[in-house]
């Protein structure tokens, strides 16, 4: 049965002399007085503290014995059979953290086991340095997920990825708001959720974020909202925000129509594209006109830092979020990033990640950032994918001809060479 | 290796040598491609096992049966096959194939030269290769156990790692030994202090050291060899063993670079042929300390390098950091360790040390970092500390005093803060 524990050994400050841990480790059954724990006593650098195996996932001391006495327990800690072991020393050779303890005159090492499940150190230990703990709980706090597990979304939702790794990367400092859509995070995540209208999320977050300023608080103030709430309803709203330089972290998520209420165009609706109001039928096409440029829209507005990032450019995306977090200490931070969905574009569950990287291999979807207004492209592609690598994907561009489909692409290239223009030189 | 062959479930690694490089690249291998053939070819007729472990063979410590365990729970756990017997003579890249001394061909999408080196022999007056022993593989090992009678007189000349450890287990079973140094004994790896303490003990275990000597002539004398050393001596024993160093088992007719005695490879362990890699005692890799190319035929790089090597076969990537000299001898209740730059005089060295009757520990730094360890029965010290804060090249010069004086503790200490330091 794997053990779902793990010896944790806290900060160094065990009091000077202690040495109980491995008393108590050297009286284990079978130990034959032999402790496999070690006192690190280094006044010279003010610490104190104690070492062990480190029960690697990767053993590298299991890879190198050449008999094989060392190897994985069923309990998964990692251990050595004493028959098969002849003291070669090769890992303690090569283990970096001290825990193969060498006895060349008896021929054989000697090695933490984890006493089972039941370590006789930590159960020594009375000043909280050595402890026995679940390794989940460790694993949570160390790499939180800040939103709750069983989130009843779409599958292959990109929104839900957005969530999960803006939070993951800003961490626990924030309160989020949120407006009707998708979105409407509440009871499922681990941080304070302030819900407003699609009109007031961004003055929510400026009344909360005025205050924070009074009490010198740095929590951040997160948005993460929808395009139909950005670029439609709450853009009045935003742009106001914006022009006073409200320290908010404005995320839209840009899955291009109001999802949430069945599929309805937005303000960012492409050109062409199929949606519940802009039907396909004997007299629609789709969308007649083209998208509002909404992050161009907020880069002129001059503020702290605007970006535009997307789901297959993680790194990237986590750049542009660590850059925000800083900018908003000063003023406003707004990203916009496209975020599929495969309900509304109707394009396979498993696609969400390519259609992305399509989007921005086609120029569709250009990678920039902007800090107080100089726009400087982030991400450069060299030979633009022709637009049908991107429409491929998605059922809400099916109907399109060769012609309105070479609409399309000049429609792009045209406005990927206005950003060329007035972006400044590689 | 083209899309049909995955597709077809087609791919098939093909590893010669079934050695801890191969069984290191196999399992790599696997790891990553669960469906793909992994065949192994040796030309011994033995499961897998370590050379390292040959020496407790001898003595007792360990038996044939153990020897070959984890070899054949490798192959079973990771579904590999072996074909053994099996010796290849030439390679032929173009039709992507290999052919062995039987003359038969095995095909490969990805192939990896792991055969290892062999006992070097040098010339020597009269000598027959009938009447020396090597000591390299499991038939040297049972070759020379069903020649060794009780209390034998036996000469090793050689006074490298192989020559020590083989004498040590000899003097333990009894028998009379004298090594026949060309210069001192472990002369590569250990200082005057350490040279002369395991003398010393040698002595103390039926054991000579003739050191400074080349042996000339070979001859028989009835039952016996007559040995003729360069300073005139004459030496009479029941069997000689040749521990003269090792040289790369190469063969394949010119067509890969050899370079310092092995196969020039890539940090990747490419060789300069598409699809075929090479890792352990026969590759010429870069070192960690100034990136030349030589071979580094210890336990560790082999495990490492075949690990790499195997990881860059099945489509991953993986990145050879370079090999760091490393060495741990056990001999009479003695323990000498010796990592990295230790041998060399290089004036951008500072070298910190501190010595007492029985023990020394040796600190090598280049500017900030630690470059090389030598220590002798510094109690309880951990090497292998010592080499992965070489490895990760932290930054320890500043505590020089505290290192020399409380060693074991030092390095822990200054390896789990480099780990703090590195987490997210």
């Amino acid at each position: 049965m794997a053990l779902n524990n793990t010896l944790v050994i806290h900060e160094a400050k065990c009091p000077p002399s202690c040495v109980l841990c491995v008393e108590a480790c050297r009286r284990r059954e079978g130990a034959n007085g032999q402790a496999v724990l070690e006192v690190l006593d280094l006044p010279e650098v003010e610490s104190r503290s104690v070492a062990t195996c480190g029960q690697c996932s990767q053993p590298e001391c299991v890879a190198i014995c050449p008999s094989g006495a060392l190897g994985r327990a069923g309990s998964g800690a990692v251990v050595v059979d004493k028959k098969l072991c002849v003291g070669c020393g090769l890992c303690d050779l090569l283990c970096p953290y001290g825990g193969i303890i060498s006895k060349p005159e008896e021929q054989k090492i000697y090695k933490c086991d984890l006493c089972g499940d039941d370590p006789q150190c930590a159960k020594a230990c009375p000043n909280g340095v050595l402890t026995y703990e679940k390794a989940g709980a460790i694993a949570e706090r160390l790499q939180e997920d800040l939103v709750s597990p069983g989130l009843p979304y779409c599958a292959g939702c990109g929104m839900e990825l957005v969530d999960r790794f803006t939070l993951r990367v800003l961490g626990k400092n924030v309160i989020l708001f949120g407006a009707p859509g998708c979105n409407v995070l509440g009871a499922k995540v681990k941080t304070p959720y302030y819900g407003s209208l699609m009109t007031n999320a961004v003055s929510s977050a400026t009344g909360v974020s005025r205050y924070f300023k009074h009490t010198h608080r740095d929590t951040i103030c997160l948005a993460i909202i929808g395009d139909g709430a950005t670029a439609d309803i709450g853009f009045g709203a935003l742009s106001a925000a914006a022009e006073r330089g409200e320290r908010i972290l404005y995320i839209c998520y840009d899955n291009e129509a109001y999802m949430n209420t069945g599929v309805q165009r937005s303000g960012t609706t492409p050109l062409g594209s199929w949606t519940n109001t802009t039907q396909v039928g004997a007299r629609g096409r789709g969308k007649q006109g083209s998208a509002k440029n909404v992050p161009l829209l907020m880069a002129f507005h001059q503020i702290q830092y605007v970006a535009t990032a997307t789901l297959a450019y993680p790194e990237d995306y986590m750049r542009k979020l660590l850059k925000a977090a800083e900018a908003v200490e000063e003023g406003m931070a707004y990203l916009h990033v496209l975020s599929p969905c495969p309900t509304g574009w109707k394009s396979k569950t498993e696609h969400t990640i390519e259609v992305t990287r399509a989007a921005v291999a086609t120029n569709y979807f250009p990678l920039w950032e902007a800090e107080r207004g100089i726009i400087r492209l982030t991400h450069v592609v060299q030979n633009r994918a022709p637009i049908q690598e991107f429409l491929k994907y998605m059922g809400r561009f099916s109907h399109l001809s060769e012609v309105e489909i070479q609409h399309l692409q000049e429609h792009v290239d045209a406005v990927y060479h206005q950003l060329r223009r007035i972006a400044v030189p590689q | 290796m083209g899309v049909s062959d995955i597709v077809m479930g087609k791919v098939k690694y093909l590893i010669l040598g079934a050695g801890p490089a191969g069984l290191s690249a196999a399992q790599a291998i696997r790891g990553l491609d669960k469906t793909a053939e992994i065949v192994l070819v040796t030309r011994e007729t033995v499961p897998p096992y370590s050379p390292a472990l040959l020496p407790y063979l001898i003595s007792n410590e360990i038996s044939p049966n153990d020897l070959f365990l984890k070899g054949k729970d490798i192959l079973a756990a990771f579904n590999l096959s072996l074909r053994l017997g099996k010796e290849v003579t030439e390679l032929a890249p173009e039709k992507k194939e290999v052919v062995n001394s039987d003359g038969e061909r095995e095909s490969y999408s990805k192939l990896l030269i792991a055969t290892g080196a062999k006992p070097q022999i040098p010339r020597i007056q009269k000598l027959k290769p009938d009447q020396i022993h090597t000591f390299r593989t499991f038939a040297d090992y049972e070759r020379l156990r069903s020649s060794l009678g009780q209390r034998q007189n036996i000469a090793i000349y050689g006074a490298g790692l192989v020559a020590v450890e083989l004498a040590e287990k000899l003097c333990l079973e009894g028998h009379t030994v004298t090594i026949i140094a060309r210069s001192s004994l472990l002369r590569k790896y250990y200082s005057r202090l350490g040279v002369e303490k395991l003398t010393r003990m040698f002595s103390q275990h039926n054991g000579t050291i003739a050191a400074g000597h080349t042996l000339v002539c070979v001859d028989v004398q009835g039952e016996k060899l007559k040995l003729e050393l360069s300073s005139g001596e004459t030496l009479v024993v029941d069997r000689l063993v040749m521990a003269t160093g090792i040289e790369s088992n190469l063969f394949s007719n010119g067509l890969l670079l050899v370079v310092e005695g092995g196969v020039k490879v890539s940090r990747r362990m490419e060789t300069a042929l598409p699809d075929i890699y090479a890792a352990g005692d026969v590759a010429a890799a870069p070192s960690f300390g100034d990136g030349q190319y030589s071979t580094c035929p210890i336990l560790p790089e082999a495990v490492l390098q075949g690990r790499i090597a195997g990881t860059n076969m099945a489509g991953g990537e993986a990145e050879y950091p370079g090999w760091i000299p490393a060495n741990v001898v056990r001999c009479f209740g003695n323990v000498l360790f010796t990592i990295g730059a230790v041998a060399d005089s290089n004036p951008a060295y500072h070298t910190a040390e501190r010595r007492d009757d029985s023990s020394y520990l040796r600190l090598v730094f280049q500017q900030e970092q630690l470059v090389g360890v030598e220590g002798l029965n510094v109690k309880s010290v951990h090497a292998g500390v010592f080499l992965n804060l070489i490895k990760e090249r932290v930054p320890v010069r500043k505590y020089e005093d505290v290192l020399l004086a409380k060693p074991r503790e030092t390095a822990s200490w200054l390896m789990l803060q480099h780990r703090k330091s590195q987490a997210v």
